[in-house]
């Protein structure tokens, strides 16, 4: 069967090779034993029918943004690449949703979501060039997280493959939904391990009217929890309320001061004139800049693409999250490691950036779970250390349960091995 | 009737006084708001998780179903026992355990009554949006088991956007902890919270609960629109959305409904408009100013009839009394009131109540339609005389009729009320083969042995229940 | 009236059978229901009892004297009946339950003392003589001391007897004589309904009540052969002495011509104006020959400009007071806002709102003896709401609200009356006449 699909699989090392991912990423690729590009949920069934009885582990890989090492191919295994599935298949602007397929790239989402006068709010720090597969597969809790939601919660339908019970689509366009077991957004963030999306689609809202990014400048940290506590008075959720040490900050502007705010703020005209004021008098800074119009674009972007700047210089951003009252401490904690950081002041998602990806016994990890955390905020465990930290925080009993599913779906466990729990 | 040694036993893990047998007591348990019932043998009720699991662990031992219940308040027959067993009460862990105002969390125990909780989250300052028909009754496990909806789903979401972590008692007996209890992003891997939520009952009981908060909007504008054909009241709908605004709520009223509030409230709606739609735009004082403007500008474009617009929060309550009275309104108007749970997608809600309306007349009956415009979510009310068999069979024919059509329109069976007993019939419909074999398989591994809330959802045998 | 068939169920079937099927069990009951508040079970909301009810109906069950017990599981407080989105009264298909299991059991003999002799009885003589003497012989301070008789256990209505206030050794309808005249030409007559509790225990309600009518110029007319308004038996299911009640008081007072007939019992006036034309079909001109008022009615609605004139003008530091509502006034009658206003226009007092004042004080007739912990839970509830008032008073319109408030405040030993709206009324204008002359 393999010969007769040869020009969907690669079989010479050389060519294996070229189409590898980049080998600067923290997480290199083994070689695999193939990579395949399907171009229907059919060609992934097949695929995967044909895995199962070879027992050959697959691993499903998008764009390969992802810090997790979540796409990262094993020797032993057939990567399943989207590249070919990569179509927006509809952006249904009646009842608000998005149909896409895996590959499709998240940036030609934004950009055609906005033409048509949508918006799709779901990003991850180190995927501006990820895909509409892997912000399910890494359920990506980006910048908006606060006031939007992450992928989970902004999923309407999943099309998905796996050896037992081949194609199954769950959910749909309704808003409401609650017909069956919640699998639509139970398999959000699951990592391939207990299936293969091969078709998603995503909640849309309309674009706001008006955006606006605010970058207020502080030197210390006390001095920004102050302006926090203000800026809670409002009582409203921004699109992103970032803080970031200048390290960080330099990605996106020049910066003198010790930290960098970044606001985005989104909405009615008169609501955005009227936030930005306030923040702007709570910031008492004659240092604050203002993007908007042209000028948004260029820093938005900017923005989006940190992810891949900080990882070209060799930044690995770790994330975590803190309980939003711990995260004052938690800052000066990793300033007294001189660790950078990028914290989510409205709900306690931190990245702090390493060398390379903290060992499982780092004091960041302790530090985090000693304050009741989690020990991801943007995107899955993947393959990284920290997960087996996860595994011991877990216990018998989830592990338990997870394997059970696991035989359901994937008795033979040829899907995403290595990775998250199993 | 369990024999004496099994019901000791039960008694040595919660008490005689929650252990109750007699007759008449079992009668009071076997029902929920559908009006089927079938008589377990016992009822335990628990005091905290540990009981939860003793009790499941034993009855597991002994082969013995269990069913968990809140108020008994929902409309699919999830509490109802139906294979005989053991119902387990839970209103009893009834504790908000805290509201972390810094943090925004609050956990609670799933007793706690979903207006009490919305109650106590408002006095400091916060928001718990999923606001269901009965939030004045049912309790938040309830409402997560079944993924409770309500009026404000399409900008708010549903009890499911809210929930981030569980304490669950499975099947066997082990407690299991899913997502967070205390930080708003992270829970790692496969979504388990999201798997029990709208699980109802079937695999696993949840005896703790963490919830999201968020802040409550600061302003509000509340309209009643009238319009002489139902087909331009879904114009309306669609033009709002396409102008950008997304209502708090949009709520809507046919013909029969509105009669039938008109006699009753007799506020003076006119009897001949084909719909009503009750409108609330929230959020910022700015937000709710323009998009008032936009809404008002956009409802008379499409030729309404007649726009109202509140202009204090008296006024807004009694607009909101038109929309509130439809169900007590309808059901007075028969002896006995079957509430259905269509939802297609908005689009094409004014398709689904054509078809309603001609599955009305085909069959004779009296259906009034209300619902969540806004979010396709449409409940069309059958009221009829359950003591006369021969309505009763084309009731059940006019309700797959209305099933049959709302999937064909790529709607789902059930946006708030959940499967339960009453849907699970037309769920290959739905779902086809595969989706049924997943879900099988999920419930399988969870339940190996199918005694936690046996033959809902995914049935394995038809259950046929009488009206109590 | 209509008399009961020979089937077992025949009187809930009669009454209430389309009741009972409309119920769809969407249990709205349940947020209101302050039994079911305190145990949350559903032997004790009303979508619990109206399907044992139905199953009794159909012969689903048979009834048993644990199926009674449920019955009696409900304080009658009509709350249930307020939320309940079909319209149904499930408070008056338990009433009628109860007389059911009564026509099947027959009532225990302490009951049947209580209903069919003490207040079936006429003037209710002995049952005054009785506690008269008990109560001067301070009996009741001994048995709460001594925690008995086992019958009152730890409800508050235990301690009530002994916060009683003196009681005179004779019932009140043989104190006055059955016709009063004004000191001026009469303004109208009124007929007074004095029902038991004013009748024995509480005497200065009645008192005030009929010199509050006679100083604002009516010819007031006690019917020496009137008896007790039958609400009792109503709510015990002692339906035969009801019936014997009706007819008793129907002939009692038709014979005067009266504008009206008086009251100043909440559970009396409901049972006038509510039971009995449920019980006769027809309304209380027909059976008792005048309308119906309570008291706080009939005084805020014809005289309440009168009675201001007839308040004290020395200015003295005004005491806070707050107001219970009584279900019976309140739901039944849709009295609220009248006793208000008399509270409003007596100088001495200051009216403090409690939170919740409409919520049940839990008594509920036979019901704090048969549940006497969820009785006593509901007490203390109410008896918080009081005391965060910050009120030295807490005024009221009902005998059985008084005793089980008062018993309520007393077991914290708290420092505040217990006292009926027109009983305060009438010192007040003691007080006005005082500082007129």
């Amino acid at each position: 069967m393999m010969k007769e699909r040869s020009e969907r699989y690669l079989f010479d090392s050389e060519r294996i090779e070229n189409n590898l991912a980049d080998k600067n990423l923290p997480f290199g690729d083994e070689t695999p034993y193939s990579i395949t590009y399907p171009e229907s949920n059919k060609d992934v069934l097949e695929i995967l029918n044909w895995a199962n009885k070879e027992k050959l582990k697959v691993i499903p890989r998008g764009s390969m943004s992802s810090l997790s090492g979540g796409a990262c191919a094993l020797s032993s295994s057939l990567v399943i690449n989207f590249s070919k599935m990569n179509k927006i298949i509809e952006i249904d602007t009646h009842d608000l949703v998005l149909t896409v397929e895996p590959g499709a790239k998240l940036k030609d989402i934004y950009f055609e979501v906005e033409r048509s006068g949508l918006y799709f709010p779901i990003d991850s720090f180190s995927s501006y060039n990820g895909t509409a597969g892997g912000a399910a597969g890494e359920n990506y809790q980006g910048m908006r997280f606060a006031k939007y939601g992450d992928t989970r919660l902004n999923t309407m339908q999943i099309e998905l493959v796996n050896p037992v019970h081949g194609i199954v689509t769950l959910g749909g366009k309704t808003v409401k939904n609650v017909s069956g077991y919640d699998a639509k957004i139970a398999w959000i963030g699951s990592e391939g391990t207990l299936g293969i999306f091969t078709k998603l689609m995503y909640k849309l809202m309309p674009l706001p009217e008006k955006r606006t990014i605010i970058t207020l400048p502080f030197d210390s940290i006390d001095v920004f929890f102050d302006f926090k506590k203000k800026f809670d008075s409002l009582k409203i959720f921004v699109s992103a309320l970032d803080l970031m040490s200048s390290k960080v900050a330099s990605y996106i502007s020049e910066v003198s001061s010790k930290y960098l705010s970044f606001v985005l703020i989104e909405g009615r005209t008169l609501e955005v004139e009227r936030l930005k004021k306030e923040i702007l008098k709570f910031a008492e800074s004659n240092k604050a800049q203002i993007f908007e119009g042209n000028d948004f674009d260029f820093m938005y972007k900017k923005r989006l693409n940190m992810g891949e700047k900080t990882l070209n210089d060799k930044l690995f951003a770790d994330d975590v999250t803190l309980p939003i009252k711990t995260c004052s401490d938690f800052l000066k904690f990793l300033e007294g490691r001189r660790y950078d950081f990028l914290l989510h002041v409205q709900d306690g998602g931190v990245l702090v950036f390493r060398k390379e990806p903290p060992g499982k016994n780092d004091d960041i990890y302790e530090k985090v779970l000693e304050q009741n955390g989690s020990l991801i905020s943007e995107r899955q465990l993947g393959i990284q250390p920290k997960r087996e930290l996860f595994l011991e925080k877990m216990g018998s009993v989830y592990i338990e349960l997870m394997r059970s599913l696991k035989k359901a779906v994937d008795p033979n466990f040829i899907l995403s091995p290595n990775r998250y729990i199993f | 009737m369990l024999n004496k040694v099994l019901v000791d036993k039960f008694v040595s893990i919660v008490g005689s006084l929650n252990v109750l047998t007699d007759e008449s007591d079992l009668l009071l348990y076997s029902y929920d708001a559908t009006q089927l019932y079938k008589i377990p043998d016992l009822v335990v009720i628990v005091n905290n998780a540990e009981e939860v699991s003793k009790v499941i662990k034993f009855a597991k031992a002994n082969n013995l179903n269990v069913y968990p219940r809140g108020s008994g308040t929902n409309l699919s027959g999830g509490s109802i026992p139906v294979d005989g067993g053991v119902v387990i009460e839970l209103n009893r862990l009834n504790k908000i355990l805290n509201i972390d105002v810094e943090n925004r969390i609050a956990v609670v125990e799933p007793g706690v009554i979903a207006a009490t909780l919305d109650a106590e989250v408002s006095k400091k300052g916060l928001f718990y949006p999923p606001d269901p028909g009965s939030i004045a009754v049912a309790t938040i496990g309830g409402c997560v088991a079944e993924g409770a909806g309500g009026l404000r789903a399409l900008k708010y979401g549903t009890t499911k956007d809210y929930i981030i972590g569980l304490e669950v008692v499975l099947p066997n007996g082990d407690i299991l902890r899913t997502g967070s209890f205390s930080s708003l992003r992270g829970s790692p891997g496969f979504d388990l919270t999201h798997l029990f939520v709208g699980s109802e009952g079937t695999l696993g009981i949840i005896t703790k609960i963490a919830v999201k908060l968020i802040y409550p909007a600061k302003s509000r504008k509340t309209f009643l629109v009238m319009y002489d054909s139902v087909g331009k009241a879904g114009i309306a709908v669609a033009k709002i959305i396409e102008n950008k605004i997304i209502p708090s709520t949009m709520e809507f009223l046919d013909k029969i409904t509105i009669n039938a509030v008109e006699d009753f409230t007799k506020i003076g709606l006119p009897r001949d408009i084909e719909a009503l739609l009750l409108i609330e735009v929230d959020g910022e004082p700015e937000d709710v100013e323009t998009a008032a403007k936009i809404l008002e500008e956009v409802c008379l474009s499409v030729g309404a009839r007649s726009i109202s617009i509140a202009k204090n929060d008296a006024e807004r309550m009694r607009l909101m009394e038109a929309r509130r009275a439809a169900l007590p309104v309808l059901a007075r108007l028969k002896p006995t009131t079957i509430l259905e749970d269509a939802t297609v997608p908005r689009s094409k809600v004014a398709d689904m109540l054509e078809r309603i309306h001609e599955i009305q007349d085909k069959y004779n009956l009296m259906i009034g339609s209300f619902g969540h415009a806004g979010d396709g979510n449409l409940h069309p009310t059958i009221l009829v005389d359950r003591r006369n068999k021969e309505e009763m069979k084309k009731v059940d024919m006019a309700i797959k009729e209305i099933f049959d059509y709302c999937i064909e329109l790529g709607g789902t069976l059930t946006g708030e009320h959940g499967i339960g007993i009453v849907k699970a019939p037309f769920m290959e419909k739905e779902f086809k083969k595969e989706g049924l074999s997943l879900f099988r398989d999920i419930k399988k591994t969870l339940d190996p042995e199918n005694k936690l809330n046996p033959n809902k959802i995914v049935g394995a045998k038809e259950v046929h229940l009488e009206y109590i | 009236m209509s008399t009961s068939s020979e089937n077992s169920l025949s009187l809930i079937e009669e009454y209430y059978e389309e009741q009972i099927i409309r119920c769809m069990k969407c249990g709205m009951c349940q947020s209101i229901c302050p039994v079911y508040y305190e145990d949350s079970l559903e032997t004790g909301c009303a979508r619990g009892k109206l399907a044992l009810s139905e199953a009794l109906l159909h012969g689903k069950l048979e009834p048993n004297h644990k199926i009674e017990m449920i019955f009696n599981k409900c304080l009658l407080c009509h709350a249930c009946a307020q939320v309940c989105p079909v319209g149904l009264s499930p408070d008056k298909v338990f009433a009628a339950a109860r007389a059911e299991m009564v026509k099947r059991y027959d009532m225990p003999w302490i009951k049947s003392l209580i209903y069919r002799k003490l207040l079936g009885e006429g003037k209710l003589s002995s049952l005054t003589g009785t506690l008269s003497l008990a109560n001067r012989l301070k009996l009741f301070v001994l048995a709460r001391s001594l925690s008995i008789p086992k019958i009152f256990g730890k409800s508050a209505i235990r301690l009530s007897f002994a916060t009683l206030p003196d009681i005179p050794s004779k019932p009140f309808l043989d104190r006055f004589p059955e016709l009063l005249e004004p000191n001026s030409k009469p303004i109208g007559t009124v007929g007074y309904f004095v029902g038991c509790a004013q009748n024995s225990v509480f005497q200065d309600v009645s008192e005030a009540s009929v010199n509050i009518l006679l100083a604002l110029g009516y010819r007031v007319i006690i019917p020496k052969d009137q008896g007790c308004c039958g609400f009792p038996h109503y709510g015990a299911g002692d339906f035969e002495t009801l019936k014997q009640k009706i007819i008793q008081n129907s002939s009692a007072f038709k014979k005067y011509k009266l504008d009206a007939i008086i009251i100043s019992c909440a559970t009396g006036g409901s049972g006038l104006k509510d039971v009995y034309p449920e019980m006769t079909k027809e309304d209380n001109l027909k059976t008792l020959g005048a309308n119906v008022y309570d008291i706080s009615e009939f005084l805020a609605l014809k005289h309440l400009d009168d009675l201001k004139k007839m308040m004290p003008t020395d200015k003295k530091e005004k005491i806070k007071i707050t107001y219970h509502d009584a279900c019976h006034l309140n739901r039944l009658q849709g009295i609220s806002s009248q006793p208000r206003q008399l509270l409003r226009i007596m100088p001495s007092y200051e009216l403090v709102e409690m939170e919740n004042s409409t919520k049940c004080c839990g008594e509920g007739g036979g019901f704090t003896f048969y549940y006497q912990n969820i009785s006593s839970s509901i007490a203390n509830r109410k008896k918080e709401t009081i005391k965060n008032t910050g009120a030295k008073v807490v005024a009221l319109g009902c005998p059985g609200c008084r005793a089980q408030i008062s018993g309520a405040l007393k077991q914290e030993g708290l420092d505040i009356d217990t006292k009926h709206t027109v009983c305060l009324l009438w010192d007040e204008i003691k007080k006005g006449k005082d500082s007129n002359f």
